[in-house]
């Protein structure tokens, strides 16, 4: 028995947490029309948006620029096309309005792909977007629609929407050949997990470097609208982290007969990529032969050079006089929260205290993610609370034994001033992060990895004088 | 300026005949004196018509379509004897929200304090239906009618459609809404109409105003895009009218309705539905042999 | 009536104002077309507002909502709570005004701190079945969380077409809390142009907390209506033995509340300070400095003159105005000599724009074009001295290209084709990027006050030179990207071409 899971029981009881209500505090997500953030996060695509004069501004100011100041991209920010639908389109409907402003966006925008967006206005009076779209598509427009009413859900609901309308309104039906060695990766929300460009860089990169070949299909390692046109020719649907993508996999499946591979863990480090790299290989078929040789020979030298650093480090990490936190907490979407807490458990030996995931994953994900933190370690179990509420996430956090020493939180602006009330050390992972500016920035695989080692301990050492 | 005008909602089903009582209720106050505002709150924006010889108006929502900026005064007509109609107005069937823009056209005439201007001693807001959204709701809600009426007659459907406007009465009641002022009991031609209405009244806590018998003279004066008050003044009908008038102006106690529930209205409707077909089977034996 | 403080909701700007948010041409012509220059107006143009023709086209980018505004200003008080009724989008922006409040807080000195707003989360059921509930809980959730000395409560597109009765549930609950609840109804889709989400603020604050009968009078406090920009007032006004009281934002519940007590309102942009300052003089008595902006000499001057003059003070302003102009010529020539033949362009909110302008003229920076978010034809009070293009234009000469336009990237191509500035100011976000991809630097007016009064000319200036070293990015930028915009459509002349006048 370890001496975390013993700690687990140290937990405050239900009953000292507040009840549950509606009300959301600091959030930590945006709504379904969000997703014109996963539109902008296609080369050469551009969302057209119809709601309020306000949505697409706040989902892209808040996800995109207050968030590492991501910046809005070719066809983001305040490009976007939108309705600005006003009283008349509530009263009387907007679907002309609409047709208009595609009409003449067609004229003046430089793009691939258009991607309708509705938001609460459109999808309360019941405008009808299929109507004023389908004439486009028939002639031959690459335009799509999903109706993306902020009621409808959050922008991890709104990114599968979107997905999912461009599979079946532009990719459109396959029955051709699949080829062997074409995955097709779904796994971090663009822009709401901030270093979702440099991640899918680093992912993309050890995949192709065991001998795959990626359609990474958002970011700027992605080919754009080609790179989607194929997604049908792939052999299979690499899903990775707990749930997102999920739903687009099993779509795929259902329509194009292609097979998913679902990796829980977002591979950070030596050990945990060489993990997934292997999995995926061997679900690929390449379990032996001179493709799997390159490929072992990718991880062993991925592995040396990772380690020549990792060393180099110990000489910190072992000799450094003024002590280093042990215990942690992180606050943050599934994705980066299971990651982390396998990475900063298993290789750096630091001790879990507290875990939130804020994303709100559907219920049916729920108990298996509880499951991989029973799991975190050989030795080491740990809980896992679900909450949207910063309010209540902070009241968790004043909650929680830290033990002697200050804590390390990773999270987001929202623990900034309770870290230094808990005189602990904030690192900014997730949405919102803005004390970061992010470019080209990962903390996942091999290389990024190493950055967050950096990141880590600069903010430590930084802070001792 | 000074003097409180006394704002007023009728309620009831579409087709019920609730904007001709309504329109002759009009007519019947500017008849004895008074400054009224008619407000129709239905898309259809047919509510004042017979006040204006038959002739349709353009609305507050047909002036917001055209028009960045609406001057309310430009949705303002007058009619019979002076009284003044406004048509909310609202989208096509199917599309839009007409709900919305019910709120929207009685936000502009407050905000534009036209009431007071006016210096009306009533407004009258003619609402379609059963309330079936937020922006249908808004007359009965703090700071606009007091006083609200339902019309409705004996049928079922018009009174489930009353029930439900108790219900959103209940709702609002607590938080400085309208209350209920009573019923109209519309086409009530016999005892048997009667019998129903006043059994429905009694069981939710409430009354009738007034009863106007179906009549022939509001059909005709209907046709000539009248009122009764105007197209036929001595007619007993317009009597009736001119009673119910005086009854809704001197009214000053509203109450909470004890709407009934979805099962209790199944049941009441159930018993009197029995009692119908048996007077049916009556009747169609007397006609059997005769 | 000039202010209708009878119904909770506030009226938009276009209603009272007139408001346009699109219109090409002269500034001269956009100034003879608005109110103050037409004087009396024919009937229908009702008790304020005046009708200008304006330009209205199919193809429009996103703009801003008065939610956002009601945000960056209910949401900034500190000891208030802003609750957003709405579903959780709304609730984004939460990110940057919490950005904005926190350094805008550490800038003034202020103990830093996240802003509180709550989110009441509504959901697909709550559009059917209403969302009262869920607000009240969520009121309760504030009022045990924070206790605070108000609760604003922001409306949203989704409440205000399902027709959610918030003033009912901010009645009761403000009788049961003892503290105002705050209903703002800023509904994105009820006004074309976002500052009517400062009306709507500012509209609550006068209904429900501004103190109604204060017992004391303070005759040296003067409201100041702001944002966060830094301190440059008190200095200013001390100088005239005055004391500041900054609103709405980052100020207390008390210190609102206390604004009828003052001696009079000024303001730094009317576009933000109209509503606010007439209805304090109209409900309170409080006088409303009626002068041009304190932009640029002139216009500095003549609003110290006003501000003395109001609160009885002359003498010291003379004082202070003539030293300060001794102060700052020597140091404004070497500015415009380092500034020769440098061009400028104002992309900023309406009033704002009139006076950076006079700024920028005061610089010797050529200026022959600018880009206004919206237009006022008239501010409330309706008093001519307000009128700040009529200020700009009689002080500085013609604007050649002024354009209205509510942040249209696509159309702001066109508009810097036409006048090829060295630099643009500006204030809110879209526009600045489009003009680094074309190689020219901007300044983003974070700090608003940056260039009020005497200095503030001084700032400016070297804020321009700044930038201009900046130029060596963008031009690098610019021969690496591609706009996102057709061929076809960067070779037209006219940024309006697919418009029609209305």
């Amino acid at each position: 028995m370890s001496i975390v899971e013993t700690k687990i029981r140290d937990l405050p009881p239900a009953s000292l947490a507040p009840a549950k209500t509606n009300s959301i505090e600091q959030i930590r997500y945006g709504c379904a029309i969000g997703a014109l953030q996963s539109v902008a996060a296609i080369p050469r695509a551009i969302p057209i948006t119809h709601c309020g004069p306000g949505c697409a501004d706040k989902q892209f100011m808040n996800l995109a620029f207050y968030n590492g100041f991501q910046g809005g991209g070719y066809g983001g920010g305040a490009v976007v096309p939108s309705t600005n639908a006003s009283e008349r389109e509530v009263v009387f409907g907007g679907a002309e309005r609409l047709s208009e402003l595609i009409e003449s966006g067609l004229k003046i925008l430089d793009a691939d792909l258009f991607v309708v967006l509705t938001g609460c206005i459109s999808d309360l009076v019941g405008d009808d977007i299929g109507a004023v779209v389908r004439p486009f598509q028939e002639r031959g427009i690459p335009i799509v629609y999903a109706e993306t009413g902020g009621f409808k859900g959050n922008n991890f609901t709104g990114h599968e929407l979107v997905t999912r309308a461009i599979i079946d309104q532009f990719v459109g039906d396959y029955a051709g050949e699949q080829q062997t060695g074409v995955v097709n990766l779904w796994s971090l929300l663009p822009y709401h997990n901030t270093f979702w460009r440099g991640d899918l860089t680093e992912i993309k990169r050890v995949l192709e470097g065991a001998g795959l070949q990626v359609n990474v299909l958002f970011g700027p390692e992605s080919k754009g609208v080609s790179e989607w046109k194929a997604i049908p020719t792939a052999q299979f649907n690499l899903v990775v982290g707990p749930w997102l993508g999920l739903s687009t996999a099993r779509h795929l499946e259902h329509k194009y007969g292609q097979p998913f591979l679902h990796v829980p863990v977002l591979p950070i480090g030596s050990n945990e990529t060489a993990r997934f790299l292997r999995e995926v290989l061997d679900f690929a078929g390449i379990t032996a032969g001179p493709a799997r040789d390159k490929a072992e020979a990718f991880i062993a030298d991925e592995e040396a050079r990772y380690y020549k650093y990792l060393e180099d480090f110990t000489d910190f990490y072992a000799e450094y006089w003024w002590g280093l936190p042990a215990k942690f907490a992180v606050i943050g979407d599934a994705t980066y929260n299971l990651a982390l807490t396998r990475f900063l458990v298993n290789q750096l030996g630091l001790i879990p205290a507290r875990q939130i995931i804020t994303d709100n994953p559907p219920d049916e994900f729920r108990e298996e993610i509880r499951a991989q933190y029973r799991r975190i370690a050989d030795d080491v179990a740990t809980e896992v609370d679900f909450e949207e509420d910063s309010y209540a996430i902070h009241q968790s956090l004043r909650q929680t034994d830290f033990g002697h020493k200050p804590p390390i939180i990773f999270g987001t602006t929202w623990e900034r001033d309770l870290a230094k009330e808990l005189k602990g050390v904030i690192i900014e992972v997730g949405f919102p992060t803005s004390y970061e500016v992010v470019l080209s920035r990962s903390y996942v695989g091999y290389r990024g990895a190493l950055t967050l080692l950096e990141k880590i301990y600069s903010t430590i050492v930084s802070r001792s004088a | 300026m000074g003097k409180k005008t006394k704002q007023i909602a009728i309620y009831g089903k579409g087709g019920i005949g609730k904007s001709t009582t309504t329109s002759n209720i009009s007519a019947a106050l500017v008849e004895a004196g008074y400054k009224v505002m008619q407000f129709g709150c239905d898309p259809k924006a047919d509510s004042t018509n017979t006040l204006r010889g038959g002739e349709y108006i353009p609305s507050v929502l047909d002036l917001l379509r055209e028009n960045s900026r609406v001057d309310a005064h430009d949705a303002i007509f007058q009619g019979f004897r002076g009284v003044y109609c406004v048509e909310a107005g609202g989208p096509q069937p199917g599309v839009g929200c007409a709900g919305r823009g019910i709120i929207t056209a009685v936000q502009l005439l407050k905000q534009q304090d036209i009431f007071e201007e006016l210096d009306l001693d009533y407004v009258i807001f003619d609402v379609l239906g059963d309330v079936v959204c937020g922006g249908f709701a808004v007359p009965v809600r703090e700071g606009i009618a007091e006083h609200v009426f339902t019309i409705s007659s004996a049928d079922f459907m018009a009174i489930y459609a009353a029930n439900n406007l108790f219900r959103g009465i209940q709702t609002y009641s607590n938080k400085g809404g309208a209350l209920l002022g009573g019923v109209i009991a519309n086409s009530i031609n016999t005892d048997f109409h009667r019998e129903i209405i006043d059994d429905f009244v009694e069981k939710t806590q409430t009354q009738v105003v007034e009863y106007v018998p179906r009549s022939l003279t509001v059909t005709q004066a209907e046709l000539q895009g009248k009122t009764t008050i105007e197209a036929a003044p001595h007619s007993e009908q317009a009597g009736i009218y001119r009673r119910l008038a005086k009854r809704i102006a001197g009214h000053t106690e509203s109450k909470v309705p004890s709407p009934l529930d979805a099962k209790e209205l199944r049941a009441w409707s159930a018993g009197w539905a029995d009692q119908l077909i048996e007077i049916e089977r009556r009747s169609e034996r007397l006609v059997a042999n005769a | 009536m000039p202010i209708n403080l009878k119904t909770a909701v506030v009226e938009t700007r276009e209603q009272r104002l007139g408001t346009i948010i699109g219109w090409d041409g002269k500034a001269s012509d956009l100034s003879h077309e608005s109110a103050y220059a037409r004087g009396g107006c024919a009937s229908k143009c009702g008790p304020k507002a005046r009708r200008i023709c304006e330009l209205r086209g199919p193809f429009t980018q996103g703009s801003i909502c008065s939610e956002q505004m009601v945000e960056c200003q209910a949401g900034n008080v500190r000891d208030a709570v802003l609750i957003q009724h709405s579903p959780i989008g709304c609730g984004a922006g939460q990110v940057i005004y919490n950005s904005i409040f926190r350094n805008g807080l550490a800038m003034r000195g202020l103990p830093v701190q996240n802003l509180h707003l709550i989110s009441t989360n509504l959901r697909e059921k709550d559009m059917v079945f209403g969302g009262i509930a869920k607000l009240e809980q969520t009121i309760r959730d504030a009022w045990e969380r924070h206790h605070p000395k108000a609760i604003f409560i922001g409306t949203s597109c989704a409440t205000g077409i399902i027709g959610d009765d918030v003033e009912s549930v901010a009645t009761a609950l403000e009788a049961e809390l003892g503290i105002p609840v705050i209903p703002l109804h800023c509904e994105g889709f009820k006004s074309k142009h976002w500052s009517t989400g400062f009306d709507a603020t500012q509209h609550g604050i006068l209904r429900q907390i501004v103190r109604k009968n204060p017992e004391k009078k303070q005759e040296d406090l003067v409201n100041v209506i702001n944002l966060w920009g830094s301190d440059v007032f008190s200095p200013i006004l001390g100088e005239l033995g005055l004391r500041v009281n900054y609103v709405v934002d980052m100020a207390t519940v008390d210190e609102l509340a206390q604004m009828s007590e003052a001696a009079a309102t000024v303001g730094f942009c009317y576009t933000l300070s109209s509503y606010l300052a007439a209805g304090l003089e109209q409900e309170f008595g409080v006088p409303e400095v009626k002068a041009p902006m304190p932009y640029g000499f002139a216009g500095t001057d003549a609003w110290l003159r006003e501000i003395a003059r109001v609160t009885n003070r002359e003498g010291k302003a003379e004082d202070y105005i003539r030293n300060e102009h001794a102060r700052v010529k020597p140091k404004l020539a070497e500015l415009r000599e380092k500034l020769k033949g440098k061009k400028g362009y104002v992309a900023t909110g309406s009033a704002y724009a009139h006076g950076l302008i006079g700024v920028l003229r005061e610089l010797g920076v050529e200026v022959d074009g600018s880009l206004v978010f919206h237009h006022d034809p008239v501010y409330d009070s309706q008093d001519p001295r307000e009128d700040s293009l009529a200020h700009l234009i009689d002080q500085y000469g013609e604007v050649d290209n002024f354009t209205v336009g509510n942040r249209q990237q696509y159309q702001f191509f066109a508009l810097l084709q036409r006048v090829k500035p060295d630099f643009i100011i500006i204030r809110h976000n879209g526009l600045a990027p489009l003009a680094a991809r074309l190689g020219i630097p901007a300044i983003p007016l974070g700090d608003e006050h940056h260039a009020v009064g005497y200095q503030g000319m001084l700032n400016l200036g070297e804020s321009i030179l700044d930038v201009l070293a900046h130029k060596k990015y963008h031009q690098d930028l610019a021969a690496h990207t591609k706009l996102p915009y057709k061929k076809w459509w960067l070779d037209q002349k006219d940024p309006f071409l697919f418009a029609r006048s209305v």
